[in-house]
């Protein structure tokens, strides 16, 4: 090896970077060359005394904390609020009847009744559990009979649940859904709304019931974990079923909501835009 | 039971991006913390081009390809800030003609046939203050490779990735900048007495 050669590769024998024949060669160089091993020794020294110098500094607590600030206030845009105000915030528009053109009603609609036979069937305990009668009552949707109330309109919608299931249910005005109408029932002795949208060709159903009915140790219940996730999120996702999205969240007026579809999350989450 | 939601909640989409980045980029803050401290000389400097990098790996998360080496790319994220910031300004670019230096620094080593005597006019009465400013003086992408290499401790290969060229190019910027910042040492003994001019 000859002083060109060494050089070039002093630093990398230095860090312990080269394969062993290229470090026996170099090694065996400097040993035989006086300069290139004074220019061993002397990048040594340097960079010892760099090592030296240099300590590695924790990141101080007061600027980490400054940082996790700035990226918790980047979570919230402006221009896209959650689509959960609208059932918190918004009033409902006050619309006149102009638009409460009933629809064709293609979906199929009846409530809480499973169907085992029928070609939507999630096989669920009736247990109480509103994510058990979400799929549940879906199901029977799917293979069913028309809703007992069919409108656009989300207030005539809102009304006609307010006199029929006795609790003052969210009709969420979605500007990507075309509403199709509501039902009301009572499961576990606890009355339910069901609101029917219809995403494209999707579509898109609500099953609400008062809070209460499942903080209260009324008939229906929403296990824990459940409601764990929702107090640290705001709401409850799952895709246990293939092609199917279900989102659990609180609505305003002491509701709590299941939104379901047969669609994925993205396209579920943009449904329920406001 | 307690109540459940009653917090805003946030997009799921968003939320989920955050635990994602918290989890994947924050632990490696130190790091780069390290890097913009050496890279600056100056504790508020770094503050600032930290916040900076993770402010935008956050916004440009959805850019970051999963499962390649998120350190290099949060360094490159780091690197490219610091460039706009402190390049815009000091009007004068880094231009240096390394063949130069190379050339002076040979000679200084000519200059002194035995290596002993070198060792100890160079570092015998070095001071910290003395290698923080050579390190500074060095040009960028030799004041890079020297913070990765000798103090963050990287591998050259590492090094390779996250300044994006060829490990043969880090080594010889490695040997290269520490050939430079010895150089820097060896004027701060002659101002000091240590070396003589003739």
């Amino acid at each position: 090896m000859d002083c060109t050669k060494a050089l070039e590769l002093l630093s990398a024998s230095l860090d312990n970077e080269l394969d062993r024949a290229s470090e026996a060669l170099v090694q065996n160089h400097i040993r035989i060359c006086t300069r290139c091993r004074t220019e061993y020794e002397l990048e040594k020294l340097t960079r010892d005394a760099v090592r030296r110098t240099f300590k590695r500094v924790r990141v101080p607590a007061d600027l980490s904390a400054v940082i996790a600030a700035r990226l918790e206030s980047e979570l919230e845009p402006a221009e896209s609020p959650s689509f959960f105000r609208a059932f918190i915030s918004k009033p409902l528009a006050k619309t006149a009847l102009s638009m409460s053109v009933a629809v064709a009603v293609f979906l199929l609609f009846v409530v809480t009744i499973p169907s085992t036979n029928a070609r939507h069937t999630h096989a669920v305990p009736n247990d109480g559990n509103i994510i058990h009668e979400t799929y549940s009552s879906f199901d029977g949707m799917m293979n069913g009979t028309a809703p007992q109330f069919t409108s656009s309109d989300p207030n005539a919608v809102k009304e006609f649940l307010a006199s029929n299931a006795n609790f003052p249910a969210n009709v969420p005005p979605l500007k990507r859904c075309r509403l199709m109408g509501a039902s009301y029932s009572k499961d576990h002795n606890e009355p339910v709304a069901h609101i029917v949208y219809k995403f494209g060709n999707d579509v898109v159903y609500v099953y609400e019931t008062r809070f209460s009915s499942i903080m209260n140790g009324g008939g229906l219940n929403l296990p824990p974990e459940v409601q764990r996730e929702m107090a640290r999120n705001g709401w409850y996702v799952e895709n246990h079923v293939p092609n199917c999205t279900l989102i659990v969240w609180k609505g305003d007026t002491a509701t709590v909501c299941c939104a379901l579809a047969e669609m994925n999350k993205q396209r579920l989450v943009s449904a329920l835009a406001p | 039971m307690s109540t459940p939601g009653l917090t805003l909640p946030m997009d799921e989409r968003t939320n989920s991006k955050h635990r994602e980045f918290e989890h994947e980029a924050v632990p490696h803050m130190e790091i780069l913390y390290n890097y913009a401290v050496r890279m600056t000389g100056s504790r508020d400097d770094a503050n600032d081009l930290l916040q900076e990098t993770f402010l935008k790996a956050y916004r440009f998360w959805d850019k970051y390809e999963k499962g390649t080496n998120i350190r290099a790319w949060l360094f490159r994220i780091m690197k490219n800030s610091y460039i706009n910031r402190y390049r815009k300004e000091t009007k004068e670019p880094d231009t240096v003609d390394y063949d130069k230096i190379q050339n002076y620094y040979s000679s200084i080593r000519d200059d002194s046939a035995d290596a002993n005597d070198l060792q100890e006019k160079i570092f015998g009465g070095l001071l910290e203050d003395e290698v923080a400013q050579a390190l500074e003086s060095l040009p960028e992408d030799f004041r890079t490779v020297v913070i990765l290499c000798d103090i963050e401790g990287l591998s050259y290969e590492e090094i390779a990735e996250f300044v994006d060229c060829p490990v043969g190019t880090v080594r010889s910027r490695i040997h290269r900048g520490r050939k430079m910042l010895r150089g820097k040492l060896f004027e701060f003994a002659r101002k000091r007495g240590y070396v003589t001019n003739d």
